[in-house]
């Protein structure tokens, strides 16, 4: 059985061929609407379209062509996206960084990309690359730049940008995503409606694929795109931004969207469409949303990059009286096909694969046609067309409504970050004192899931060595919460790493840290060590112990933030996790603030 | 279940479309509309292996034509 919505992008966007020529095309139509805010920051459509002009008249000058990836390592500002829009402009495609992830991740990146020019932030990465384009210090030649199109013929099946996402054999893999498959998201979408009234929050990092949603929603239907500031906010600040600027439409990952329907959610009232996903989403706190917030739309928003952004969407309007949230039906161009193990249609709701084709469907993996192949198959229903296998189990109930699953494979999704555990174990089994490994993600009670490393070594490691080791080459998110040392990795009757066992194997030890073990002393100190280990799992945590290097992360401090608030009436800057670790120092933190 | 582990024993064809991408299909089924198989054949692995070896310019046909006249 295969649901078919209608396919044919250029044809829903007035035959544009690429997406800076639609969005030139709103420039003409609306030249003095507000395209970007950020506080009291403005720029109108057509400023915008001249900057990205300028710029893109530099990067031709530079030797960005058709067929070219131009690497963009910034910081969320109105600067990355008149960069994104030259790079599209001059033919180019984006390969976008993020910051916070490591240096000899980004230089991996580059090296697979063949990024010969680098779009970046002075405090940033310039060194990364010789002779980078500053945006925050633009060329003193910029301004003589021409301000005019450029006028490069489109072509839909040329790359627009190149997402980079974890390799399951050890090193990442960029999704080559084409114009038409971004244009197939964003025009007439059936799970969303954006107009000139709207306005969009960029808030996703650019290196993710649910910013091709959030800048390209808005800038090509003649919305207004806002630049959420480049740190990362608490619950409250989010919040009074979305009420500053005005936010109607906005995308938050699972966990981020748990948290806000448990905290400031009143203050979303202005927000017309909220859109979440990345992850499953709990019932109640959708039916809290829902309650909340009246008049709102609740859009759980599944889908794998190499299908651009979203597959599938379910819009709820009224509270759900099933267990689970399910993803709804097939965006506007896409087709999805539900197969068994023999590649056959499934009957009736039995559960099976689902496979994805229509506009979104990637151009394949960058330089990797063997994993391309793979993954991508001939569409039985559309001739000559790819078929992307997601390795997604689901099935689709009696009224059309598809349900998501789980996984068909290994891979995690951890706060809304897709994983190969492969690819740490693969960074894990680099060190020489490590003779095998495993990583698994183990379910928690409060903070969802986290990941798990097994490894066998002849004695124990540092864990805190263990863990920069590993923040050396992998992003934060990839980093495992705990490292536990096994004798051998339990295997299955058919020899393979038996990873139900090892997913059940909740080892709550105090981890081997660079501290010594001192007992945390009196009201404060004992009911936060009690606190972070209740979120960590780990028993008996010590005065000095260090939140990070017990494995504690942003979405963790945004935790015990609000537990803090509830328990002592105290506001605890997020700052105060980086700058105060231990449990002594932010006991003394607290103890400052409630007098 | 193991719906994306397929069985490595499975005969598969390699298989090219008119924009010159390549993908693995079942030995023996109807090779769909707009593809047609490259001749080899052999277990999964052994197939994209092959890919690997003769797929060496990704971009589709269409697009590497468009690249060469704008050029």
């Amino acid at each position: 059985m295969t649901t078919t919505a209608d396919a044919g992008a250029p044809a829903r966007s007035g035959n544009a061929q690429s997406v800076h020529e639609l969005f030139e095309r709103r420039v003409a139509l609306t030249p003095d609407a507000t395209a970007l805010s950020r506080g009291a920051e403005r720029v109108g459509y057509a400023e915008l379209n001249a900057r990205a002009n300028r710029l893109a008249h530099l990067l031709r000058e530079r030797g960005v062509a058709p067929g070219s990836n131009v690497a963009v390592c910034a910081e969320r500002s109105p600067e990355v996206i008149v960069a994104l829009l030259a790079v599209l402009k001059a033919g180019g495609a984006y390969v976008a960084l993020d910051p916070k992830q490591p240096y000899e991740r980004h230089r991996t990146i580059l090296t697979d990309a063949g990024a010969t020019v680098l779009l970046t932030q002075e405090r940033l990465l310039a060194g990364l690359a010789e002779n980078p384009v500053l945006l925050d210090r633009p060329d003193a030649t910029l301004a003589e730049r021409p301000a005019t199109d450029l006028g490069l013929p489109g072509d839909p099946e040329r790359p627009a940008y190149i997402a980079y996402t974890s390799g399951s054999t050890g090193t990442p893999k960029g999704v080559v995503v084409p114009h038409r498959a971004v244009l197939r998201l964003v025009t007439e979408p059936n799970f969303l409606t954006v107009g000139p009234e709207d306005a969009v929050l960029q808030f996703a990092p650019v290196a993710f694929d649910a910013s091709t949603l959030e800048i390209w929603a808005p800038l090509l239907n003649g919305a207004r795109l806002a630049v959420f500031p480049a740190h990362d906010p608490g619950l409250d600040q989010l919040a009074e931004t979305v009420e500053n600027e005005g936010v109607t439409v906005m995308w938050l990952t699972a966990g981020l969207f748990h948290q806000m329907v448990d905290g400031p959610l009143h203050r979303l009232s202005g927000v017309r469409q909220l859109l979440a996903g990345g992850d499953v989403l709990s019932v109640a706190h959708v039916n809290k949303a829902l309650a909340m917030l009246p008049g709102i739309r609740v859009i759980n928003g599944y889908g794998p990059t190499e299908n651009t952004t979203f597959t599938c969407c379910h819009v709820m309007t009224e509270p759900l009286d099933t267990d689970t949230v399910p993803i709804g039906v097939p965006v506007t161009g896409t087709r999805i096909h539900i197969l068994d193990e023999q590649g056959r249609p499934v009957t009736g709701e039995e559960p099976g694969e689902l496979h994805a084709g229509g506009d979104g469907v990637a151009l394949g993996y960058l330089g990797r046609p063997e994993q391309t192949a793979e993954r991508f198959r001939p569409d039985p229903d559309a001739p000559g067309r790819l078929l992307y296998r997601t390795g997604d189990l689901v099935r689709r109930r009696a009224d059309g409504v598809v349900e998501f699953l789980g996984r068909a494979d290994n891979q995690v999704k951890i706060r809304g970050f897709r994983i190969e555990p492969g690819e740490i174990e693969a960074a894990l089994l680099a060190r020489p004192e490590i003779t095998d490994a495993a990583v698994v993600a183990q379910e928690h009670e409060r903070m969802g899931r986290r990941l798990v490393a097994f490894y066998v070594a002849d004695h124990g490691l540092s864990v805190p060595e263990l863990r920069r080791g590993l923040a050396g080459t992998l992003p934060p998110y990839m980093v495992p919460a705990a490292f536990v040392r096994l004798m051998a990795l339990p295997l299955t009757l058919n020899g393979k790493v038996d990873r139900a066992e090892l997913r059940k194997d909740v080892n709550r030890d105090r981890p081997d840290l660079g501290s010594d073990y001192r007992a945390p002393e009196g009201e404060v100190e004992r009911a936060l060590a009690l606190m972070w280990g209740d979120l960590m799992e780990i028993d008996g945590i010590g005065a000095d112990d260090d939140f990070f290097e017990l494995g504690g992360h942003s979405l963790m401090a945004t935790q015990i933030t609000a537990d803090i608030a509830t328990l002592w009436d105290a506001e605890v800057p997020p700052r105060a996790f980086y700058e105060n670790p231990t449990v002594a120092e932010l006991a003394q933190v607290v103890e400052e603030l409630k007098r | 279940m193991t719906t994306a582990e397929e069985a490595d024993s499975t005969v598969c064809s390699v298989v090219v479309n008119d924009e010159e991408q390549y993908s693995i299909w079942p030995a023996g089924n109807p090779v769909p509309a707009g593809w047609r198989p490259t001749g080899f054949q052999g277990g999964k692995a052994e197939c994209l292996a092959h890919v690997a070896g003769i797929w060496l310019d990704m971009r589709p046909l269409s697009l590497r034509r468009t690249s060469a006249d704008a050029a």
